[in-house]
């Protein structure tokens, strides 16, 4: 059930885009998701959404794939976006019901809306696509160590982050053999009322649960018996290098942002 | 036509994705209604893809797979897939998983209650279950989170057997029990397929298990069937065996290595009790 949504999983091939700098694909994605809220007329729109695709195709993923991966996350966009029409108010009255009514200025915002979240999910999945989870959670601690000085626990915050990412695929393999086992057993997750489907996860939740917290207990216990201690003592496997890529993807990133500020005088 | 039958049937797990992995390939499987059947290979072989197609739990990329007399292809829905799951019951790898209830009593008469059962029905089945598995009546009321490994196995394998299914799947049901609890629930599903009729397909790496109680094995090999036929057969060319990284039961290795020796036997022993029949004459015979 969960194997269509690519969003928040790697897929492990060799690209450009893989071989980045884990911070700069970081710092870029995040600089690219404030970058879409200024985008204010449909040609800045197209512009952004010309890049994301030129992003998407560098990664080297098949197209088909990344469609279909994110399409169940268009789905609540699109219901987010209705919400936001049929709301908003301004410019020609198509339609008027009570206090909802279609106008000119809600379908155009609406549009934009939709834009807008498309892009940053698309650009957010190519950064996941492309980036170990590990390799995003040694990019934050990288990121965040100049907030030692300030008493911010970087490192736990880093192993707690990186942490969950390693177990979110373990959780829905779990998901998946306590979903069979119970479907086994004649729990049916697809049919019968909303209450009679809303109690079915019950048997689902628990064991999920106590696996979970038995997991949790015996990586603590992994942890201490092998004299985990967190911090500046620690060595790296892997160590973040800084190359010509990254560097020539920021002035990428500078020229799309001049482009963007260029197309918005229109 | 058998009880079970799988005709041709692939199986790749996320199809058109990077991630696609092919798991089964032209699978024809047949079981026979009160047969028991064993499941072999080596890790990754395929094993419980496949019997988790029987249940319905996945459908065939492509293929036809049919239980008693409902089917299941790559245009399925999920309604037909149900309809195969009446019929069979499985103890999953590890099933202690599946435990979520407050008492022992109550999660063991889960299963019958969602096919439809009373409660007072359920829970005179989940007594029974309870007794077949070896459970005394004090564990009932306990919550099955505090048991031990062993018992919270029983438990489970009762959950199943609960369902009083006409198909028993078990995929290494007796993995990570100790010796005699492993012999007590293995005998358990022997008399179960004897006196009940109850068909019987067993996933092992125990090869004394499938010698001793299967009378039909297939052997899997990278999502393939690469050998089908009575344990004797099976186990007759160990060589073969070695190259598909499979071993032979203890008696059997000790039966081959008298034959080296220049023993002969008219029929190849399985078991330690057929073993010992065939060597006792011979060494009185000696005297
Ligand atoms: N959810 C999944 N997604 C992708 N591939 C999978 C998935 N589950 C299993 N596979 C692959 O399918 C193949 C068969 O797996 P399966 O679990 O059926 O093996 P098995 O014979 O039961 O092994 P074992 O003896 O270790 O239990 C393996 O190569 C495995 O990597
Ligand atoms: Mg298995």
């Amino acid at each position: 059930m969960f194997t269509k949504v690519i969003f928040g999983r790697y897929v492990p091939i060799d690209s450009v885009i893989h071989r980045l700098d884990p911070r700069s694909k970081l710092v870029l994605s995040l600089y690219f998701i404030v970058l879409v809220f200024f985008a204010n007329n449909w040609q800045s729109y197209a512009f952004l959404a010309a890049t994301t695709l030129a992003t998407i195709l560098l990664t080297k993923v098949q197209l088909k794939f990344f469609w279909e991966g994110i399409r169940p996350l268009i789905f609540i966009i699109i219901l987010t976006v209705l919400l936001q029409i049929v709301f908003s108010a301004g410019g020609t009255v198509y339609w008027h019901w009570g206090i909802f009514s279609i106008t000119s200025m809600g379908l155009v915002n609406g549009v934009y809306v939709f834009m807008r979240f498309f892009l940053i999910i698309c650009m957010s999945t190519v950064l996941t696509l492309t980036t170990p989870p590990l390799l995003i959670a040694d990019a934050v601690e990288s990121l965040m160590k100049p907030l030692l000085k300030i008493k911010v626990p970087v490192y736990e915050i880093a192993l707690m982050l990186s942490i969950a990412l390693r177990f979110i695929p373990t959780l829905m393999d779990e998901t998946q053999k306590i979903m069979n086992a119970q479907r086994a057993r004649g729990v049916n997750f697809s049919s019968g009322s909303l209450i009679k489907r809303v109690k079915s996860i019950v048997p689902i939740l628990i064991p999920l649960f106590i696996s979970a917290f038995n997991r949790a207990e015996d990586l603590a216990t992994a942890m201490e018996s092998r004299g985990y201690r967190g911090g500046d003592h620690r060595s790296k496997f892997r160590i973040l290098k800084w190359r010509g890529a990254d560097t020539i993807a920021c002035v990428g990133m500078a020229a799309i942002t001049a482009g963007l500020f260029l197309l918005r005088l229109l | 036509m058998g009880q079970i039958e799988l005709n041709n049937v692939d199986y790749k797990y996320q199809p058109d994705t990077p991630f696609e992995a092919t798991a089964l390939q032209a699978i024809n499987f047949t079981v026979e209604t009160g047969s028991y059947t064993a499941l072999i290979g080596h890790t990754g072989s395929g094993k419980s893809t496949l019997i988790q197609l029987i249940d319905g739990l996945i459908k065939p990329t492509s293929g036809e797979v049919t239980v008693v007399d409902h089917h299941s292809t790559a245009t399925s829905n999920s309604k037909d897939l149900d309809q195969l799951r009446k019929n069979v019951g499985i103890v999953f790898q590890f099933p202690e998983s599946q435990l979520f209830e407050e008492t022992v009593l109550k999660d063991i008469a889960f299963g019958p209650k969602n096919f439809g059962k009373t409660d007072a029905e359920a829970t005179a089945i989940a007594k029974k279950s309870m007794a077949l598995v070896g459970l005394t009546e004090d564990f009932a009321e306990k919550s099955p989170f505090d048991l031990s490994g062993g018992q919270m196995r029983r438990v489970a394998i009762a959950g199943v057997l609960a369902l009083e299914p006409e198909i028993l799947i078990l995929d290494e049901p007796t993995a990570g029990l100790d010796a005699s609890g492993q012999a007590q629930i293995m005998n358990l599903f022997k008399q179960l397929n004897v006196e009940q009729g109850i068909t019987i397909i067993l996933v092992t790496h125990n090869m004394e298990d499938v010698a001793k109680y299967a009378n039909q094995v297939y052997v899997l090999n990278h999502g393939a069937i690469v050998k089908s036929g009575t344990p004797r057969e099976i186990f007759a060319n160990q060589q073969w065996l070695m190259e598909n990284y499979l071993t032979v039961p203890v008696t059997t290795r000790v039966a081959q290595k008298l034959i080296d020796k220049g023993y002969s036997f008219d029929e190849f022993p399985l078991t330690v009790a057929e073993l010992s029949q065939k060597l006792i004459p011979k060494l009185k015979g000696e005297q």
